[in-house]
């Protein structure tokens, strides 16, 4: 009797177990962690640090003032691409570019931190496609934007709104605002030069390309808005009290997995992309080089490599301040000092390696000086390192996209 | 007497008591169990959009030593194997034509393993070995479509107890080389890369605090090595079998909740039912131990068939308890140089992460760099950048598409690093060799450079809130 009793227990036992354990751990870990508090963090353990901390100190004081300047950026370039394209001078046209070359600096600081909304939907969580909305590149096409400029598809910005996203952000507003002369992108077959349709519009092309620029700063600052508001209103609280507030992260680890995913951007983006295709360093195989160097019209790819590099350092460190809270000071309250040591070094070195290329903009600098460039590449390079290695390894980050299927 | 004695061999006496019939309760459980595990299994893929993600997504698949003709079906295909292979579950399952069904099970999912060794994974492993095992066990004769077929669904009342011996051997084997692997001195002395994956977990609800303490870690580390090690005892024997089930669905429950190992919880957990007595089905259904086998069974005629299937059996075994042990014909860590990793039951064992850019030396002179990214996808090369095997492949990999693209020689050289539960990142791969004149095969790997010495640092807790 107690034998069958005991097999009744142990396999009532398993079968409960087989229905209560969900596939994934992460899953699990939301469920229970919903009774945990919710409070503001606070900080804790012997060193003062906790993980919490960390997110609510990158929220609130890197990230949530990040996407508000890039909103004050948007709406300084959405008014001044309105004043230009009522004046069509040369003053208005230049402050024009300015406020541009300033949203992207805003801009770039962010491409680094692409958590949550600004995500892509499926592969984010909490993603909103809000980066490629507001800057499509490597997805640009100058092309496809002259022939929105001939359509003048612009004109109704509710329609205009689901067009493409590389015609109506940042890059298709380089574009528009730094163009010179009467000329298109577009090859000789395509319809606008085959079928003549560019020239009719030849006469009148700036006042098109002041409208088109105004279009696509109104949906710009729109997108900025949102991705502002986000921050300001329900996602930084569930990005804080991830695994408290499961709504996007079912656990803390989630959220610390996409912000430091979102650091990868420069190892993919800033060093290969940016500065290896340029440098004929990476070889792209089948599937073709990205268009390089990243900001061929305005010639401001230095500058945007600069604030990528910015972007990483603001969310590494936690910024500057004796109570900035980064992943350098958790890899130092977990006791992994040298790896946090090593990796300020290399960020301090591509910092200095920027600093030393004297040309103004990287395309001169690939012509004058590739050796200075290679350098910052190399700097970039063992940053790289450990990143992929050390950096998640320590703190028992996942690589991104690692996290998909099962393990042993 | 003399005549009574030569039949008394070892041998014999071996025979016989592989031959005694006992209940086929526990067996026809076993049965339905893994034929379910290999629905929901195939399931998950479908649902997960995994069979999209792992098996048509990919431009490049690692292949196993002697297995480069493997491929992938189409996209198509791929879906439609899938749903196959859930259908073959249910096969198994009820015992529906199981003399074809349960081969085909069984070879249907080996062919999904053998297309990409990136996603090997120990549970898949054993699921593979089970199925093999059940393909040539009588497992339709009792509670089965096919027993109803032949005019009774309760069919065969005993089966020969070399099925329920084969199947203990074979957890046993993996508790025990599970438990051998982690006789080392990162799990033991130092409680990685355990420490690092539970301090990450410092936010569970109620254990999390204590997770993030290294001494949690420790205890961790020896409790589990001792587990594994010694649980299948436990279980072979009555009067601690209840005890050490417990146990088992806690570990298994325990290592699910924290660790994304999918089914692996469920197989064990399962399949360890097979080392209760063959009646414990009825046991607890029917309330009644039932009757118990024959005292002597005779054995069946037939002696070369006989002695074939004995011949295969000790095989199976012989290889089941030499292979996992093959790493130490090789010189060094086998989690650093992966030389007898996989098949060898080394469990949850590491946290390796590593860095991996492919320097091509084309025959102009020129030298590019080849990112991984541009052949594999984000898994895959999570998965490659810690196993040199895989590194040499793409490496091949590489070479022919550059070799494709400037019609001339080339050169292959890695910068490899990698960080081995949690010590500072270091070469993997001698950055010096080209690795086009390297290849893969089941010698030593000189290429390969030595493991670190140096021991993996003991973190601090950090807290999650």
């Amino acid at each position: 009797m107690k034998h069958r009793t005991s097999l009744a227990l142990a396999f009532l036992a398993v079968i409960g177990t087989g229905y209560a354990c969900v596939e994934s751990s992460n899953e699990l870990i939301s469920t229970g962690a919903a009774t945990a508090g919710t409070g503001p963090a606070t900080t804790g353990g012997d060193d003062g640090f906790n993980r919490q901390a960390m997110l609510q100190h990158l929220a609130e004081t890197v990230i949530r003032p990040e996407t508000q300047a890039f909103a004050e950026a948007t709406k300084t370039l959405e008014n001044a691409t309105v004043a230009y394209r009522s004046s069509l001078s040369a003053a208005d046209l230049d402050a024009a570019r300015d406020a541009w070359r300033n949203a992207m600096n805003a801009w770039q600081r962010l491409e680094m931190m692409q958590i949550g909304p600004a995500g892509a939907s499926d592969s984010v969580l909490g993603g909103a496609d809000l980066r490629d909305e507001i800057y499509s590149w490597p997805l640009i096409n100058k092309c496809r934007v002259d022939q929105e400029l001939v359509e003048g598809a612009y004109q109704n910005e509710g329609t205009f709104a689901s067009e493409a996203v590389n015609v109506r952000g940042l890059d298709a507003l380089e574009y528009l605002l730094f163009q010179e002369g009467t000329q298109n992108a577009c090859a000789p077959q395509n319809d606008i030069n085959a079928q003549g349709t560019w020239s009719t519009i030849v006469a009148e092309v700036d006042q098109r390309r002041a409208d088109y620029a105004a279009a696509v700063a109104s949906i710009l600052d729109g997108h900025a808005t949102q991705l502002r508001n986000a921050w300001e209103g329900s996602f930084l609280p569930a990005y804080v009290g991830a695994g408290s507030d499961t709504s996007v992260y079912p656990s803390q680890r989630d959220a610390l997995n996409a912000t430091s995913d979102a650091l990868f951007y420069l190892e993919k983006q800033t060093k290969d992309a940016k500065l290896g295709v340029p440098l004929a360093i990476i070889d792209c195989g089948a599937a073709g080089c990205p268009d390089t160097p990243e900001s061929k019209v305005a010639l401001h790819s230095k500058q945007q490599i600069q604030q990528n590099i910015a972007g990483f350092r603001a969310l590494f460190t936690g910024g500057v301040g004796e109570d900035a809270l980064g992943f350098d000071d958790w890899l130092r309250a977990a006791g992994a000092e040298d790896v946090a040591d090593a990796m300020l070094a290399d960020l301090g070195s591509a910092e200095a390696a920027l600093l030393a290329i004297d040309e103004p903009t990287l395309t001169e600098a690939l012509a004058e000086d590739p050796a200075s460039v290679t350098a910052l590449f190399d700097a970039l390079s063992e940053l790289a390192v450990h990143l992929k290695t050390d950096f998640v390894t320590v703190l028992d980050l996942e690589l991104p996209a690692a996290v998909e299927g099962d393990n042993d | 007497m003399n005549q009574e004695r030569q039949r008394r061999t070892p041998a014999r006496a071996l025979a016989i008591a592989l031959q005694r019939p006992l209940p086929s309760d526990a067996l026809v459980a076993f049965r339905i169990i893994l034929g379910g595990l290999l629905t929901i299994g195939a399931l998950r893929f479908l649902l997960n959009g995994w069979v999209q993600r792992f098996f048509v997504e990919p431009k490049v698949f690692f292949h196993y030593w002697g297995f480069g003709w493997v491929r992938a079906w189409s996209a198509t295909g791929m879906q439609l194997h899938f749903v196959l292979l859930a259908l073959l579950g249910l096969c198994v399952a009820g015992g529906v034509f199981y003399r074809v069904t349960a081969p085909l099970a069984f070879v249907a999912f080996t062919y999904v393993e053998l297309i990409d060794v990136s996603g090997y994974l120990n549970h898949y492993y054993l699921l593979s070995l089970l199925l093999l095992l059940a393909a040539f066990m009588p497992l339709h004769r009792a509670g089965s479509f096919d027993a109803w077929r032949a005019g009774s669904l309760r069919g065969a009342r005993y089966l020969p107890a070399w099925c329920t011996h084969l199947l203990r051997f074979q957890l046993a084997t993996v508790y025990f080389y599970a438990g051998l692997a982690k006789v080392n001195a990162d799990w033991l002395l130092h409680g990685q890369p355990l420490s690092i994956w539970l301090s990450s977990r410092a936010d569970m609800p109620i254990v999390g605090p204590l997770l993030a303490h290294h001494e949690t870690a420790m205890v961790m580390s020896w409790a589990g090595c001792i587990y594994d090690l010694t649980i299948w005892i436990w279980l072979s024997w009555a009067r601690t079998r209840a005890v050490a089930y417990a146990l088992v669905l806690g570990f298994h429950t325990a290592v699910g909740l924290l660790f994304n190992i999918g089914m692996f919880p469920f197989i064990m957990s399962l399949s360890a039912l097979i080392f209760f007595p063959p009646t414990w089905p009825r046991a607890i259904w029917r309330g009644r131990r039932g009757e118990e086998a024959p005292s002597s069974p005779s054995l069946p005629q037939g002696t070369m068939k006989r002695r074939i299937a004995l011949g295969l059996g000790a095989f199976y075994v012989a290889a089941q308890v030499l292979f996992p042990l093959r790493h130490f014909l090789y010189p060094g860590d086998v989690l650093w140089n992966e030389q007898g990793m996989r098949w060898s039951w080394k469990v949850l064992l590491r946290e390796k992460n590593g860095a991996i850019t492919y320097r091509v030396r084309r025959g102009d002179g020129s030298l590019v760099q080849v990112s991984p990214r541009q052949f594999l996808t984000d898994v895959q090369e999570r998965e490659m950048s810690g196993q040199p095997d895989l590194i040499l492949q793409l490496a091949h990999r590489i070479a022919d598409q550059q070799r494709g693209l400037t019609g001339a020689p080339v050169s292959v050289y890695v910068d490899a690093f990698a960080s081995l539960n949690g010590r500072p990142a270091q070469r993997l791969v001698d950055p010096t060799v080209d690795l086009c004149t390297v290849s893969d095969g089941l010698a030593p790997a000189s290429w390969i450079l030595p493991a670190p010495t140096t021991a993996p640092p003991h973190l601090r807790p950090v807290r999650a809130r």
